[in-house]
């Protein structure tokens, strides 16, 4: 009974269209998959699917909850707000990594096994990387419950994590299982987070190759050494105006704006983070609008965040229509390289201070 | 033609000699340019029997010591580990070691391609693999209308590998994910993974079928 709404549950997420595909991959209904009649109500498709399963497996198969449900949240990833955690290795010692899922999953049971005598894990690869889904039981007696689920990322041979869905009672020992299972040290959370995995993976994996230097890294630029011709430079298209009675006056600054927003962020669309955020602990210096904070000598200590949809789009079109000074400072220009969305801004002064007290 | 214009072309012919030469000089495999005067770009072009694929780049900043700035290497390449020994001790083995990396990468992916354009009437479904192709996991047909089907489990333990050092082969009925329907021939079973074990992928599974 418990199984069928957990069932309905998960496959209530879905939208119509992404049933039978999903079921598909799921692959616990065999042929009875072809019997269902997709056309019918949502309710009755689940009813059906419910039924089918249970004839197929009478008592039950442990997998089938956590694969469906692993398979459901890939299809939604982007309802969850994820997290990056960066995984540390101790000099000179090769990480212990496995890319083959079967493999990873038996390590990562056997690791989780010593803390937790009654969970349920699947791992499965998509897009890539591996998806790992562990649901940890509260008492050895009861099930695991749906909504303790714990969803991870990970990308074979990389130090980069992604999860969500943590729950604090079981954090540590999941951390610990997947820096041991994958032969590193430690493990922290770099600040960065956000709905789209695709997107903090681009962040975290490729800091290297942001901004203009996409170009490279999505082969825009050089054609091969055999080949004719140059490859067309993907610029932004600019507005096109065909009434004579209009003269901008301002093209040159124009254009040079659009240059040096080009070689700050490339023509390439921006990784999608839907927030960013500042701590300032730095002295006021707006004295000019408040001239009753002069005499401020401490640090004015204010939070700023960005919001929306994809916030470093947003700060590049800040420069483009003018409402921000190009060029960009360098924590707003450089956010893209930095795989982190929550800053701590100082004074210079403060910050080599506390850079000198940690050396010493 | 005046002076200026007779001039000018003799600039341009001159312009697209050099480019020429660097398209020939990127033939080579890798390119060290110096698109600024501290900054050293490296270019590895790949190929994979005899065919170009895609380059990679590495921007190098050199003042005290040697470091690197930007690059498009894929993220599974261990940059870090290789660059902390050889970046500043010998930087032509270092170009040589990520130059083995890619081309490894690059060799094991299209090998995949291969597969699935050569062998698409007796696959089963997609060829799946990791990002860095170092898992690679298949089933096919041993003949189009078989009803027995082979899966393989290929592992790469090295990324630098091109030949798989695990190979996990198990024979199916079709419509049966139990093994143990199947009565296996053992010594087919050890020919397909002497196959897998001794040669690259696409040539393997055509010594297997054939």
């Amino acid at each position: 009974m418990m199984e069928r709404e957990i069932f309905r549950k998960i496959l209530g997420r879905l939208r119509k269209d992404e049933l039978r595909p999903v079921l598909q991959e799921w692959g616990h209904l065999g042929k009875r998959l072809h019997e269902i009649d997709f056309s019918h109500s949502k309710h009755s498709v689940h009813s059906y699917v419910v039924k089918g399963f249970m004839k197929n497996y009478p008592n039950g198969h442990p997998d089938a909850v956590g694969k469906l449900d692993l398979l459901c949240l890939q299809k939604h990833s982007a309802k969850r707000t994820w997290a990056v955690y960066h995984l540390k290795k101790e000099q000179d010692s090769p990480p212990n990594d496995v890319a083959d899922p079967k493999e990873f999953e038996q390590r990562l049971r056997r690791e989780l096994g010593v803390d937790f005598k009654k969970m349920e894990l699947c791992v499965l690869q998509h897009e890539k990387a591996l998806w790992v889904r562990i649901c940890i039981s509260k008492g050895s007696k009861t099930k695991p419950m749906l909504k303790n689920a714990t969803y991870c990322v990970h990308f074979p041979h990389t130090p980069v994590l992604i999860v969500t869905n943590m729950k604090a009672a079981t954090a540590e020992s999941i951390k610990q299982a997947f820096v041991n299972v994958l032969g590193y040290c430690d493990i922290q959370d770099i600040r960065l987070t956000g709905r789209c995995v695709k997107s903090l993976a681009q962040l975290s994996l490729n800091k290297y190759s942001q901004g203009s230097f996409s170009q490279y890294r999505l082969n825009q630029v050089d054609l091969q050494p055999l080949s004719h011709g140059k490859k067309r430079k993907r610029t932004e298209s600019e507005e096109s105006i065909t009434d004579p009675r209009i003269v901008f006056v301002n093209q040159k600054e124009k254009k040079q704006r659009l240059e040096i927003l080009n070689d700050t962020f490339g023509p390439n669309p921006q990784p999608t983070l839907e927030k960013i955020e500042y701590k300032l602990e730095t002295k006021f210096h707006g004295n000019h609008y408040a001239p009753g904070m002069r005499n401020q000598t401490g640090p004015f200590h204010c939070r700023v965040k960005f919001e929306g949809t994809s916030v470093i789009e947003g700060i590049k079109n800040l420069g483009k229509t003018e409402l921000a000074v190009v060029p960009l400072p360098d924590h707003l220009a450089k956010v893209h390289s930095l795989a982190k969305n929550h800053f701590v801004l100082q004074d210079k002064s403060k910050a080599n201070k506390s850079v000198q007290d940690s050396q010493t | 033609m005046g002076p200026q214009e007779l001039v000018q072309l003799v600039a341009e012919t001159q312009k697209k000699k050099f480019e020429e030469l660097i398209q020939a000089y990127r033939l080579t495999g890798i390119t060290v340019t110096t698109p600024e005067p501290d900054i050293t770009r490296v270019c590895w072009d790949t190929a994979h029997k005899g065919t170009l694929c895609e380059p990679y780049y590495m921007e190098i900043q050199h003042k005290e010591t040697l470091r690197i700035l930007r690059h498009s290497l894929p993220y599974f390449v261990p940059l870090e580990t290789v660059s902390q020994t050889l970046l500043n001790t010998d930087f032509k083995k270092f170009v040589a070691s990520m130059s083995e990396y890619l081309a490894a990468y690059v060799n094991r992916r299209q090998e995949i391609v291969m597969l699935q354009k050569k062998y698409s009437d007796i696959l089963i479904g997609e060829v799946e693999s990791s990002h860095a192709a170092d898992f690679v996991q298949f089933q096919l047909k041993l003949q189009p209308e078989s009803e027995q089907i082979i899966e393989a489990k290929l592992t790469y333990e090295q990324l630098t590998d091109i030949i798989p050092t695990k190979v996990r082969i198990k024979v199916l009925l079709r419509n049966s994910a139990n093994a143990s329907d199947v009565i296996v021939n053992t010594q087919d079973i050890k020919h397909y993974k002497e196959c897998f074990h001794s040669m690259e992928l696409t040539k393997a599974v055509g010594e297997i079928i054939d």
